[in-house]
């Protein structure tokens, strides 16, 4: 039971620091945090769906979802929050709250509100090792989030297009000086954001079906994992996710599984009390 | 200045409010009656009179879905009574339909439209039991008979409110046909009861600890879910130790198709019968995991009862989508209205009088879609339910 | 001196004119709730307007305090059969110690952490509303509460509660009002301008920023209560995320940091999805597009924009009378 829980965990985990990474991306940018991440995520697994449902192969689906997505995001970047004055940043999460409703009930009407089957793109069948069963889909999902997050990482310390966004947002003025456009980086940074979320969002779905919901407790996930494990840091993004993944898991397990969801929100309380600034960082960033 | 300017703004509002408040009032019954006289054709001479009938239940929200089904079916049995002429062949039903999102307080308000503003003379609502709970007070007080064909919580007949009938089999008629079943039939001992958190399923699991006595079953295993949860793992892990002879799942169509596929993923074998999942959405939903389910369930396009096979053949005509068992409910719902009706006027009096159309409703004795309509003194129904189970993808009656 | 005086009281005599004409112009029932929620969101507004609009705490977990307040009056008057000002008191008392739990760890963050500090715990609430069924009825939530009544006198109609609700607000508004030009209130305005400057000049930012959260938690509180008793039920899926960000709107929409803000952002938000009705589907949509349309153009709020709307015309006319004259 304890080997499944952990398991299971971790399979969870990969997937909310998948979405934490995006979170902390545009943390690190904007200094605050997106609140629409978790509808992002959901439209761009929706439009995926749609693409299937056209009769599209599954990866090229994939892959136009997750353009759509970014294109999103770009959007996002582009009307709402370059309006708003960087000052107000009431305002700003405001924005990012609204925006988040608009597309939450926008999904509804397009795609109505019962959930849907999400075709997975890996065999269903088990592995069974002794007493433990894997799915072909847990080991995937744990592989892809880790490469993904491995790729970001280089992208952002051998690519000069990912050195200049890291630039960008840790010392905008700096960055400006050395003539980096800083407002094209925040531009990139959240469509990168957005396009992780649409594949986070193609590899839960199999597993939770797709639903126009899907940011409510995801999103909120995202946004502890990645504050645990320290905002703003790649490798936070992965450890936080992976904690809370296996914390949840096992709490559920051997405490509550009414109470799964609430110990995220637990945990988010606890570390915000002790160390805000996370478990692998060393001071708190905090622009606003 | 701000403060007056303020409230003066208040009364802008309210105005514009009691404006278009009783403007609409004018707008829908105009629309319906002209519909329906449409489709008349002119021919029966109308009356002039009408009898305002509403209908309140989730059309937004993540209930719609449920919503549309009842509002498609009652919408259905009120196009046919017109076609003939309307009730007692004169008396047109007009239709004044309002969204309650599925959530209580909107309910309230939205009953009180009805009410107040559409001026109806019955109402068919709402579908969630925390939504007819609510706003059944409003029905009370102005003594106007409800007909609820979805909410399923015992408390809605118990509450002691005259004006309130329930024309949906309750928990625990579900629960002794369930256990009666599978203790008599089946030879069980011994079930793990697996629940959602909401007050549909912990009814059901109070019914049950309540109820498993009288057929010698034993609980040997309780498990609660939230709606919207994914992994069950635990739960059932947990299950399948406590080993019993059955599971018993309480819940709605898309957790429970999610169940059944971790049940075949975890390679967890046990006869599965339970309540509230019955849509057609759960075969697409859980495609093969779901062969050999049971549901015990008041309607089935599967039964070869002729008028069971005309409401389905007419529904899928219609609205070509899939339905649940909301659809003949609330399809007989209105039948049974219109009966009341046509009885209190053969009787000389007056149906738009609420405290009187209400008794002959009470006394109803109505073979509908749903089979024999009848109300005990609480407003509960009672009714003849089946057990059907998932073979092939397709629906198959196991016990009638 | 004599002319300021009169112009006060006729401006109080008239408001007062407006206030009690509105049941009686109001049509139906309908209307008349409509109405009474809308008096209800102002008093919610005008607290999370003095959290977050005076000392610029955001708190998007605001709907946690109006459930508690509304379950404690709940409990209180199915469990206990006690009568209005008990249950108000215990909603007050309540929620005034929930404003304390919250305003501790709450303390030590703000921005993005605080808005999420404070969703977090509005979830938490949820959620222990939902499971701890012994006390809460869970799912089913808690019916058949009371109308009050004060003095042997019944507000069990909705015109009669209106007036019982129309108490509270002027109360709330009034207690606003002086607020802001008290001490208090600049200390508060102090804290959200700069943390450290204000502890700089002398004010304890500790002991405002805590105020200031039981303040607006106790006002969400009676709201709670005198929702709990208008609609007579109670339920987990009143208290949601949603109402939170609604009651944020509430303040934002009208005008942050003002007094009338919350008034306007209460007609505003209550009114327009009603009346967005005949859209259907897209009503919700379109709904969510406006609100960012307003907090995009009107960023302190509307009413700031029509104050100095109506300030323009104000010295225009001045100016045409001097011109006039000269």
């Amino acid at each position: 039971m304890l080997f499944q829980q952990v398991l299971n965990g971790l399979t969870n985990g990969s997937l909310y620091a998948l979405m934490a990474v995006g979170v902390t991306m545009i943390y690190k940018s904007l200094g605050m945090l997106n609140f629409a991440h978790g509808d992002t995520m959901m439209i761009g697994t929706f439009i995926t769906l749609t693409f299937i449902n056209m009769g599209i192969p599954f990866y090229l689906a994939a892959l136009f979802g997750t353009v759509c997505a970014a294109v999103m995001g770009f959007l996002l970047e582009r009307i709402i929050l370059r309006k708003v004055k960087f000052s107000s940043f009431v305002n700003l999460l405001i924005a990012t709250v609204g925006v988040s409703y608009v597309l939450r009930n926008t999904g509804m009407v397009i795609w109505g509100t019962s959930p849907q089957l999400f075709p997975s793109m890996f065999p269903e069948t088990l592995i069974k090792i002794g007493n433990f069963s894997i799915t072909p889909q847990s080991i995937g999902i744990i592989l892809i989030s880790l490469a993904i997050i491995t790729g970001l990482h280089l992208f952002f310390t051998r690519v000069k297009v990912g050195k200049c966004m890291q630039l960008a947002s840790s010392d905008a003025e700096g960055a400006a000086m050395m003539g980096v456009n800083v407002t094209y980086m925040r531009f990139l940074t959240f469509g990168i954001s957005a396009g992780l979320a649409a594949i986070a969002g193609i590899m839960i779905a199999p597993l939770t079906y797709a639903r126009v919901d899907m940011s409510a407790t995801i999103g909120m996930k995202a946004f502890a994992a990645a504050i645990l494990g320290g905002i703003g840091n790649l490798w936070g993004a992965l450890l936080g996710g992976v904690i809370l993944g296996i914390v949840e898991a096992v709490g559920a397990a051997y405490i509550s599984t009414a109470y799964r969801d609430a110990f995220s929100f637990i945990i988010l309380f606890v570390v915000l009390f002790v160390k805000p600034t996370g478990l692998l960082n060393k001071k708190i960033e905090n622009k606003l | 200045m701000k403060k007056i300017l303020a409230w003066g703004m208040a009364l802008l509002m309210a105005g514009t409010l009691a404006g278009c408040g009783s403007s609409n009032d004018a707008g829908s019954p105009a629309a319906s009656v002209a519909g329906s006289e449409a489709a008349a054709g002119g021919a029966a001479a109308s009356s002039g009179e009408t009898f305002t009938l509403g209908l309140i239940c989730p059309l937004s929200g993540s209930s719609a879905v449920s919503g549309q089904i009842l509002k498609n079916a009652t919408q259905m049995a009120v196009n046919e009574i017109n076609a003939e002429g309307g009730i007692n062949g004169s008396i047109q039903i007009v239709m004044a339909e309002v969204d309650d999102e599925g959530v209580p307080a909107t309910s309230v308000t939205a009953m009180q439209k009805l009410v107040e503003q559409d001026k109806v003379n019955a109402v068919i609502g709402a579908q969630a039991s925390s939504c007819t709970l609510a706003n059944m007070e409003i029905t009370k007080a102005a003594k106007i008979p409800q007909i609820t064909p979805a909410s399923s919580n015992v408390a809605v007949t118990q509450s002691g409110n005259p004006y309130i009938f329930q024309m949906t089999a309750t928990d625990e008629l579900h629960m002794r046909n369930i256990m009666k079943f599978m203790s008599e039939e089946k030879g069980a001992n011994s079930f793990a009861i697996l629940y959602e958190s909401s007050d549909f399923g912990t009814g059901g699991y109070n019914i049950a600890n309540n109820v498993c006595g009288d057929y010698n079953l034993t609980m040997v295993d309780s498990e609660v879910y939230n709606a919207g949860d994914t992994d069950f793992s635990v739960v059932l892990g947990k299950m399948q130790q406590a080993n019993p002879d059955f599971f018993i799942f309480w819940g709605y169509h898309t957790e429970v198709a999610m169940i059944c596929k971790q049940m075949q993923q975890y390679g967890i074998e046990y006869p599965v019968i339970g309540q509230g999942y019955n849509s057609p959405e759960l075969t697409n939903l859980g495609g093969a995991a779901v062969e050999g389910v049971m549901i015990d369930t008041a309607f089935d396009a599967a039964n070869p009862d002729e008028k069971v096979q005309e409401f389905d053949k007419k529904y899928t005509e219609q609205f070509g989508e899939g339905y649940d068992q909301n659809a003949p409910q609330s399809y007989d719902a209105v039948y049974v209205i219109k009966d009341a009706v046509e009885r209190c006027i053969a009787d000389g009096k007056d149906y738009k009088d609420g405290e009187v159309l209400n008794e002959y409703i009470r006394n109803t004795f109505w073979d509908g879609v749903t089979g024999v309509t009848t109300f005990d003194e609480n407003g509960r129904m009672d009714k003849e339910l089946l057990i059907i189970t998932i073979e092939n993808g397709e629906h198959k009656i196991v016990k009638n | 001196m004599a002319n300021r005086k009169n112009n006060q009281l006729l401006k109080i005599l008239i408001l007062a004119a407006i206030i009690i004409v509105i049941p009686i112009l109001t049509p139906n029932m309908y209307i008349m709730q409509i109405i009474n929620m809308i008096c209800i969101y102002i008093i919610l507004g005008t607290g999370i307007n003095v959290l977050t609009g005076f000392t610029g705490q955001l708190s998007l977990g605001q709907a946690a305090f109006f459930g508690i307040g509304a379950y404690t009056a709940a409990l209180m008057n199915t469990r206990g059969g006690m009568q209005f000002f008990l249950c108000l008191i215990g909603s007050v008392l309540l929620t005034a110690v929930f404003g304390v739990i919250l305003a501790v760890p709450a303390l030590k963050v703000k921005g993005s952490y605080l808005a999420l500090l404070t969703m977090g715990f509005g979830e938490i609430v949820r959620i222990v509303m939902i499971n701890w069924t012994p006390v809460t009825n869970g799912t089913a939530g808690i019916l058949g509460i009371e109308s009050p009544v004060i003095f042997g006198f019944a507000f069990d109609t909705l015109k009669k509660y209106y007036f019982l609700i129309m108490v509270f607000v002027v109360l709330g508004l009034l207690y606003q009002n002086v607020l802001i030009h008290t001490r208090t209130g600049r200390a508060l305005v102090a804290v959200r301008e700069d943390n450290e400057a204000a502890e700089l000049t002398g004010i304890d930012v500790t002991r405002y920023k805590i105020k200031a959260f039981v303040l607006s938690a106790v006002y969400c509180g009676i709201a709670g209560c005198l929702y709990a008793m208008m609609i007579k039920y109670v339920s987990p899926d009143t208290f949601t995320n949603n109402v939170s960000s609604v009651i944020l709107w509430t303040a934002i929409v009208g005008g942050f940091g003002t007094v009338v803000g919350p008034v306007l952002g209460g007609i505003i938000m209550q009114v327009l999805p009603e009346a967005l009705r005949f859209l259907g589907d897209w009503r919700l949509v379109v709904y969510g597009v406006i609100l960012l349309v307003v907090i995009l153009r009107f960023p302190g709020g509307l009413y700031p924009y029509i104050q100095k709307f109506l300030e323009k015309r104000q010295s225009k006319k001045t100016a045409g009378i001097a011109a006039g004259k000269g």
